[in-house]
């Protein structure tokens, strides 16, 4: 028993002049060559739960799309942008952008074309970082614009002025996506 | 005596076991010229066919690869190919999505009763045959169904789904209208869709 | 494809009898799916009825062999099937000695223990010895090594790439690919940090 003690005394000793040794070099030392990730920018456990729910509510709306009830698969997918995530995380604006986009198809399948038209609004004025994403937006946003102007067409002469104006902004939406696709793709391969 | 070469099928089985082996002992990336090779024939022959929606059936197919990936320790090799295996996979697979589904309840309990299609184990029949033992079965079921249909939805669904025509062709060679060609494809469907759905209720006969 | 619906399916009428406005309607719709699903571009919602029918005509059509799974798209099911699973099996052949058993190596050796401790703080003490000496190469700042970048939070475009028209409404497969790809990542570094989050 005498000698455990006498060697843990012993082991406990040296430890403790070597982190006092250790600190005292690191006061002294420059700052590291490398940049070191702040903490708060790794994968954390808030991340993965946020990502979870949005996953979660994604397979939920799809069930609910498989039995033809759109109501509930539209209400499903709205709850993902609600979720909580962290502060600053790429992968928020992501997944919310990508959720719009498919709530969008959603409400314009119901023929909720304003509604539609209003959400990716919604996501496209916060969006201060192009992305795939950003671009889908924008690719849906052409696909809303042709129905509008398919509406309007079937309204037959009254409504053939606004169903041209539709059709250019739908030609607009689709070369903003293909912009930012192009942009980004280029940033992407000179990155690698 | 001189012993005779392997056949190519015998080498494909014996390197396949050698994949196997390995992701049994913990490389799993050697599943992935295995995954590769059947990935086609199960979504094409065993899982689309069930489902008939392309979305789902890739969710599926993913989900049953996966499974495959995860559960290697548990597959006993028995001397031939581990597709039947992953076609079961796939199969229970399908039949959770169709019990998730109150719309194709009814169909899931009908698969419950499906004959699975073996081969002789003794033959060391690879996955090709297997595959297209399975093809050719579904064939026949919509073939079957096919013949319970009036002439002009038998044509509708031969010219517009299987040889893909566009629905011109289709009204010109029907000599109708596009219009009324779009109504007799619907009510084609339709009425496939009553008379398959009909016989997927009938106990299986046993043929594969 | 038997549904729910059949039992209010009346008899299917003769080719030849004309249709009413719905069913001419319902008939231009359903024609247009096909369309679009001919062409790839099958649209995620619709009604339970229009599905029903869409089902049946990709099952006839996968039949003949028509429906082919895209190469890209095979082999994006085989990465995210490798990457879930070999993302859920634990890395490395760590093994975890039961507690009984450690406390009775212990019992037996008691000098394992501080020895071990004593090597520890000499290896801190050469350590330290090895960077003031120059050890490491002299007036070097030390460079920490960087976070992995597939421990981090960063934008999901690598992993996703541009998003095709027909893909539009495909948020339900990309939020999976995410997934996936972080908890590869988080598991990893909580690995290397022995657990700890």
């Amino acid at each position: 028993m005498k000698s455990v003690i006498l060697g843990l005394s012993f082991a406990v000793a040296t430890s403790l002049a070597a982190c006092v040794a250790c600190s005292g070099e690191r006061d002294a030392s420059p700052p590291p060559a490398t940049r070191v990730a702040d903490p708060s920018e790794v994968i954390d456990q808030d991340l993965m739960i946020a990502l979870a729910q949005a996953k979660n509510f994604h397979h939920k709306s799809k069930v609910y799309m498989t039995d033809g009830n759109l109501t509930a698969a539209t209400a499903s997918v709205r709850q993902i942008l609600s979720l909580h995530f962290p502060t600053g995380a790429p992968e928020a604006d992501d997944v919310r952008n990508d959720a719009r986009a498919l709530l969008a198809k959603l409400l314009m399948s119901q023929g909720q074309l304003d509604e539609a038209m209003r959400t990716i609004d919604e996501g496209l004025a916060p969006s201060q970082r192009e992305s795939f994403f950003v671009a889908n937006l924008y690719t849906v946003q052409g696909e809303i614009h042709e129905a509008r102007a398919a509406a309007f067409d079937a309204a037959g002469e009254a409504g053939k002025t606004s169903g041209i104006d539709e059709r250019r902004a739908a030609i607009r939406s689709y070369d903003r996506s293909i912009q930012i696709n192009e942009r980004l793709q280029k940033k992407l391969l000179e990155e690698r | 005596m001189a012993s005779e070469p392997a056949t190519t099928v015998e080498l494909e089985l014996e390197v396949e076991q050698r994949l196997v082996e390995e992701a049994q002992q913990g490389n799993l990336d050697a599943m992935r010229p295995i995954l590769e090779r059947y990935a086609a024939p199960l979504y094409g022959t065993v899982i689309l066919p069930r489902l008939g929606d392309a979305a789902s059936a890739e969710e599926v197919l993913r989900d049953t690869l996966a499974t495959a990936v995860e559960k290697i320790r548990r597959f006993t090799w028995q001397g031939k190919t581990i597709y039947p295996w992953l076609r079961q996979i796939a199969i229970n697979k399908v039949y959770d999505v169709h019990r998730q589904s109150k719309r194709s309840r009814r169909l899931a309990d009908a698969m419950v009763h499906e004959v699975a299609v073996e081969s002789d184990p003794a033959s060391h029949a690879d996955a090709q045959l297997i595959a297209d033992q399975e093809r050719r079965a579904h064939r026949d079921r919509i073939d079957e169904t096919m013949q319970q249909l009036q002439e002009r939805y038998r044509s509708a669904i031969e010219l517009r789904l299987i040889q893909e025509l566009s629905r011109e062709d289709c009204a010109r060679r029907l000599g109708v209208t596009i219009g009324t060609f779009d109504v007799l494809l619907f009510r084609a469907v339709r009425a496939f869709r009553k008379h398959f759905g009909e016989r997927a209720e009938l106990p299986a006969t046993g043929d594969t | 494809m038997a549904t729910q619906d059949d039992d209010n399916v009346a008899r299917i009428p003769d080719p030849d009898v004309e249709p009413s406005p719905a069913e001419l309607a319902h008939a231009r719709r359903f024609a247009e799916l096909v369309d679009k699903t001919l062409s790839g571009r099958t649209p995620p919602a619709m009604s339970a009825d229009d599905r029903a029918l869409l089902e049946v005509a990709t099952v006839i059509r996968a039949t003949h062999g028509a429906v082919e799974l895209a190469a890209s798209k095979q082999r994006a099911a085989v990465e995210d099937a490798l990457r879930q699973a070999i993302g859920a099996s634990p890395a490395g052949g760590g093994s975890v000695t039961p507690i009984a058993r450690a406390h009775t190596r212990m019992r037996r050796a008691p000098w394992i223990v501080a020895g071990t401790t004593t090597l520890v703080a000499a290896a801190a003490i050469a350590m330290l010895w090895l960077r003031t000496s120059g050890g490491a190469g002299r007036g070097n700042p030390v460079a920490r090594r960087a976070v992995p970048e597939e421990w981090t939070s960063r934008p999901a475009d690598s992993l996703v790439g541009p998003i095709a028209r027909d893909h539009a409404g495909d948020a339900g497969a990309r939020i999976d690919a995410i997934f996936a790809d972080r908890l590869d990542g988080f598991r990893t570094r909580r690995l290397a940090r022995k657990g700890k989050p």
